[in-house]
């Protein structure tokens, strides 16, 4: 195992943490993001509210890291379903290549053809603001991307001596792709999620900001930010604390997903 | 003489995108006990025609047999009777998986039971220990990884193995323990192999038969001191010419002085003898008509209008 | 005179796993317009070898000790920018793939024509001139047309020809090959290793050539420098050594190479075992626990330089041409 460097060690602890605190103390103890308290109205921090109140006098540590719960869910969420269907329609037209090849790279382009963010945005004005629909706006854009990584990477490791050397053995297509492929695919695509989960949580920020994503009633980083922005001048925490807790996220997502990559190249492909 | 396990007949083989034939009209027979070697300029279409052979590639025209009988690329039986060692002893390797899981997957695949035992004794004969069989391909050195493609390629007793450039990653010194390890596996299996290589050397020394190929067709066949040692196609004496010769007593003047040519000839365009464009001993036949593969003498077969003879010449 | 002295050097590699030692107290001598062929198994040194003679090795990952002079002048004490004054100058590499030597857009012409103009008083147009120049002389057809083709325009053996044009652009005393041909086939080879001897001839260039093939190296070298697990195993004229082989590792690796001349099928003598771990190399003869010959002595004292006739030296306690009891 390699050393992990200091940026590395510091990016798992957030994620750590704030999947600790986000999702597993939920299940102890209960968070009160709803009580509202004339008294914690903007109020700064104190023993009881940490990060002091909100507009409402709520709690704005509790409803942080409630938001966290949503916009982590909808980031990993999205960015596994787009993967689960992507990477299969990206790995069936690198190996089979031909016909199927045609169509699946046909849908792939038409989407493409389309700027992610205007896609996610024309989507979720369509859709109507509700977390289902804003994974759906996240989805759609970001299945293409897995199924042309997916593709690419499958054309270049089925083409090496293993997969022939599997092939003259008299392995099962089915087997090949599942034992062969799929294992020395899986790195780079892993990588490269982690990095989208980032992106995933930063396209469900601009959706709730403009107030088409997750409905205000329920807490996510960018329905904060959208509900902070008002109150900008009198207390810029209102918008500072979830913008934080998005630019930390993000940025450790990434971070982790570079290490990830590159430490892979080492010993993977040789 | 006893007929071939395995051949191509006249085959074909085109990679599309406006090239001509990678392959064109070439036939290899494979007899039970036999090493053919095939030799020839890079890029002359040798890997192609074992690709062909394993099913690799589709062909364009020609078939394959089978003890006489046509089989197709995907056939269950040319699967169990023809198998193949790569040239890169790590690249034909899982990366993600130990040599002793990949020497066991034909038997997985088939269903065969006790197999860890079976791929053990297959590794043990080939000379790579049980510590070694645990480990990944980049963990051994480049012999003991082909070894263990010899393991994998004979567990199932297959009838033909076909090589291409098994030994040209590796150095001299474990070269030779794998020739030995190949020529035991004719004599002892009676495996009829077919085995690609750059080195004259090493084909001079393992092979029973000689194949010389030339842009895509076989243009001298025999047996292999024959064509080492008495070649007869102009571009054969070439190649022999050029080998440089560890025997520094003999010192041999080139027999044939290809002509330098202006540019790059792409000798499969050329309407006649595919070698005319730089072979000094072409007439106008040669540049018109096509060469036939005759045999000059038995079991000597030259494709050319007028082979060389030392004499003549 | 001499053009490279190569006296006592070591070079070592640190790394998690140990020490590794690739050259290993190893002196070479090369006199102008003289041809040294390096030969032995991957892995004994052949390229470190090479690479730090040429200046090419870096200090920070890599211990070196020992003296490299060149015409002269020592290399290992000079500063980076005195080795790039004289890399192309002085000294030239051509590698073992020339796509990697060779700039993927820039036309061929070009390229060569920069690496003439190292020398500050050539102008612009005379480095042109001087490149289709060069390109006539490696031997390529219709050196003007193709000066403004591209690297990948052209096929294995063209590359390697440019890429020893480039070389010799800067009109060096000393051109180190790091296995020139392998990547091309022989008879493309035997063009190449014909235009190395006539650069020797008539410019008097001297020539390092790395190679595993001995048929290369007694054909087309003066002198032969034999390298087992990083020490000089055998040396000596090319013709002594080949006529001789003294260290048994020698005529080992002689006896495994297969002839192409074989009346009858000969299989070559394969040398048993593999070649040896650096990180934990065998106290005596690095070569003992594959020699037949090997006594309790190999095992635990190293052997020596010995000479054997004119500059013909072997490393070895129970010298001879046997491979196999
Ligand atoms: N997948 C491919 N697609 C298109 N052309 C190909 C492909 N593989 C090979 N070719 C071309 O087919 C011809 C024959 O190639 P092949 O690999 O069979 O040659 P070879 O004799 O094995 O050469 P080498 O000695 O370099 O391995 C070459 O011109 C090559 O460029
Ligand atoms: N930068 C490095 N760090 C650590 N070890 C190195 C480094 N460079 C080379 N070595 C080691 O030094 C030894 C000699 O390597 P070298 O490349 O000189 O071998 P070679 O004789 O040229 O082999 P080949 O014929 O395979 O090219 C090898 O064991 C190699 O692993
Ligand atoms: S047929 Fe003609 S051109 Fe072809 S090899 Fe023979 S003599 Fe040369
Ligand atoms: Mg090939
Ligand atoms: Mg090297």
């Amino acid at each position: 195992m390699r050393r992990l460097k200091v940026v590395d060690s510091l990016s798992l602890t957030w994620l750590g943490v704030l999947f600790l605190a986000a999702v597993i103390l939920p299940l102890v103890i209960a968070f009160d993001t709803e009580t509202m308290s004339s008294a914690q109205r903007l109020a700064g921090p104190s023993a009881d509210y940490w990060l002091g109140g909100d507009n409402y006098g709520r709690d704005l540590l509790a409803r942080a890291l409630a938001g966290a719960r949503v916009s982590l869910g909808i980031g990993f969420g999205s960015v596994a379903i787009a993967a689960l269907i992507g990477v299969p329609l990206g790995m069936l037209a690198g190996y089979l290549r031909g016909a199927v090849d045609a169509v699946i790279s046909f849908v792939v382009d038409v989407v493409l053809a389309f700027p992610g963010l205007v896609l996610a945005l024309a989507l979720a004005s369509f859709l109507g603001a509700s977390i289902q629909n804003v994974m759906i706006a996240i989805i759609v854009p970001m299945t293409p991307v897995f199924a042309r990584l997916a593709k690419a990477q499958t054309m270049a490791v089925s083409g090496r001596e293993y997969v022939e050397a599997s092939q003259v053995i008299g392995t099962p297509t089915r087997s090949i792709v599942w034992r062969d492929v799929l294992p020395n695919i899986l790195p780079p695509i892993l990588a490269y999620a982690m990095v989208n989960v980032g992106t995933a949580i930063l396209i469900e920020g601009g959706l709730s900001f403009l107030g088409m994503g997750v409905p205000p009633d329920q807490p996510s980083w960018g329905s904060m930010i959208n509900q902070g922005r008002v109150f900008i001048s009198e207390d810029p925490r209102l918008v500072a604390v979830p913008s934080v807790f998005m630019l930390l996220t993000i940025l450790g997502l990434n971070l982790l997903g570079d290490r990830f990559l590159s430490g892979n190249d080492k010993a993977g492909v040789r | 003489m006893t007929d071939p396990v395995f051949t191509l007949e006249n085959g074909y083989v085109r990679y599309g995108g406006g090239h001509p034939d990678a392959v064109s009209g070439v036939t290899v027979r494979l007899h039970k006990g036999e090493i053919l070697g095939l030799v020839g300029e890079s890029g002359c279409g040798k890997s192609t025609t074992a690709r062909a052979m394993l099913g690799l590639v589709p062909l364009n025209e020609g078939h394959l047999t089978l003890h006489g009988a046509p089989v197709g690329p995907n056939d269950k039986r040319l699967r169990a009777s023809v198998q193949a060692i790569f040239q890169n002893p790590a690249a034909s390797f899982n990366p993600k998986r130990s040599l002793l899981d990949s020497v066991a997957e034909p038997l997985r695949v088939r269903g065969i039971k006790d197999r860890r035992r079976r791929a053990l004794e297959e590794l043990d004969r080939v000379g790579v220990t049980e510590a070694m069989a645990g480990r990944r391909p980049y963990e051994v050195s480049g012999g003991q990884a082909q070894r263990a493609a010899i393991a994998r390629a004979t567990i199932l007793r297959p009838e033909v193995l076909v090589c291409d450039e098994p030994v040209s990653a590796l150095d001299v010194s474990i070269q030779a323990q794998i020739l030995e390890l190949l020529a035991e596996l004719r004599t002892e299996q009676g495996l009829a192999m077919l085995f690609i290589s750059h080195d004259l050397g090493v084909v001079a020394s393992l092979c029973d038969r000689t194949a010389v190929m030339y842009a895509g067709k076989v243009v001298e066949q025999g047996a292999a001191p024959d064509i080492a040692n008495r070649p007869r196609h102009p571009y054969s004496v070439a190649l022999q010419d050029a080998v440089p010769s560890l025997d520094l007593a003999d010192d041999h003047v080139p027999r044939v002085r290809t002509r330098a040519v202006t540019d790059d000839v792409d000798g499969r365009t050329l309407p006649g003898c595919r070698f005319s464009a730089l072979c000094p001993f072409a007439t106008d036949e040669c540049a018109t008509t096509p060469p036939p593969l005759d045999e000059l003498s038995p079991r000597h077969e030259v494709a050319c209008h007028h082979p060389f003879a030392p004499l003549h010449h | 005179m001499t053009l490279l002295s190569i006296r006592d050097l070591v070079v070592e590699f640190p790394t998690p796993a140990g020490v590794v030692r690739a050259v290993d107290h190893v002196s070479l001598e090369l006199g102008f317009g003289e041809r040294l062929g390096v030969v032995g198994e991957s892995g004994s040194g052949k390229s470190v070898l090479a690479r730090t003679a040429m200046g090419l090795t870096r200090k920070g990952p890599a211990r070196i000790s020992g003296e490299v002079v060149i015409d002269g002048r020592s290399i290992l004490g000079l500063s980076e920018r005195g080795r790039r004054a004289l890399w192309g100058r002085e000294v030239a590499m051509v590698f073992q793939d020339p796509l990697s030597a060779l700039h993927p857009i820039t036309p061929i012409g070009a390229q060569i024509a920069e690496a003439v103009r190292r020398d500050p008083s050539v102008k612009k147009e005379q480095a042109a001139k001087r490149a289709v120049e060069l390109l006539e002389i490696v031997g390529i057809p219709q050196a003007a047309r193709r000066a403004k083709s591209r690297a990948h325009e052209l096929s294995g053996g063209m590359r390697q020809r440019v890429a020893i044009a480039m070389a010799v652009a800067g009109r060096p005393k000393l051109l180190f090959a790091d296995e020139p041909t392998t990547a091309l086939d022989v008879t493309v080879q035997a063009r190449i290793l014909d235009l190395f001897d006539e650069l020797c001839r008539e410019f008097g260039i001297g020539i390092v050539m790395v190679s595993h093939d001995l048929g290369v190296v007694g054909r087309h070298t003066d002198h032969v420098a034999v390298m087992y697990a990083g020490r000089i195993a055998e040396r000596g004229p090319v013709k002594a050594v080949f006529a001789r082989p003294s260290m048994r590792y020698t005529s080992a690796l002689m006896a495994a190479i297969p002839s192409h001349r074989a009346e009858r099928q000969t299989l070559p003598k394969p040398i048993p075992g593999s070649p040896p771990n650096l990180l934990a190399p065998p106290p005596g003869c690095r070569f003992a626990p594959r020699c037949a010959f090997a006594t309790d002595r190999c095992g635990t004292e190293q052997p020596t330089l010995t000479e054997l006739s004119g500059g013909h030296e072997y490393a070895c306690w129970h010298p001879g041409q046997e491979a196999v009891r």
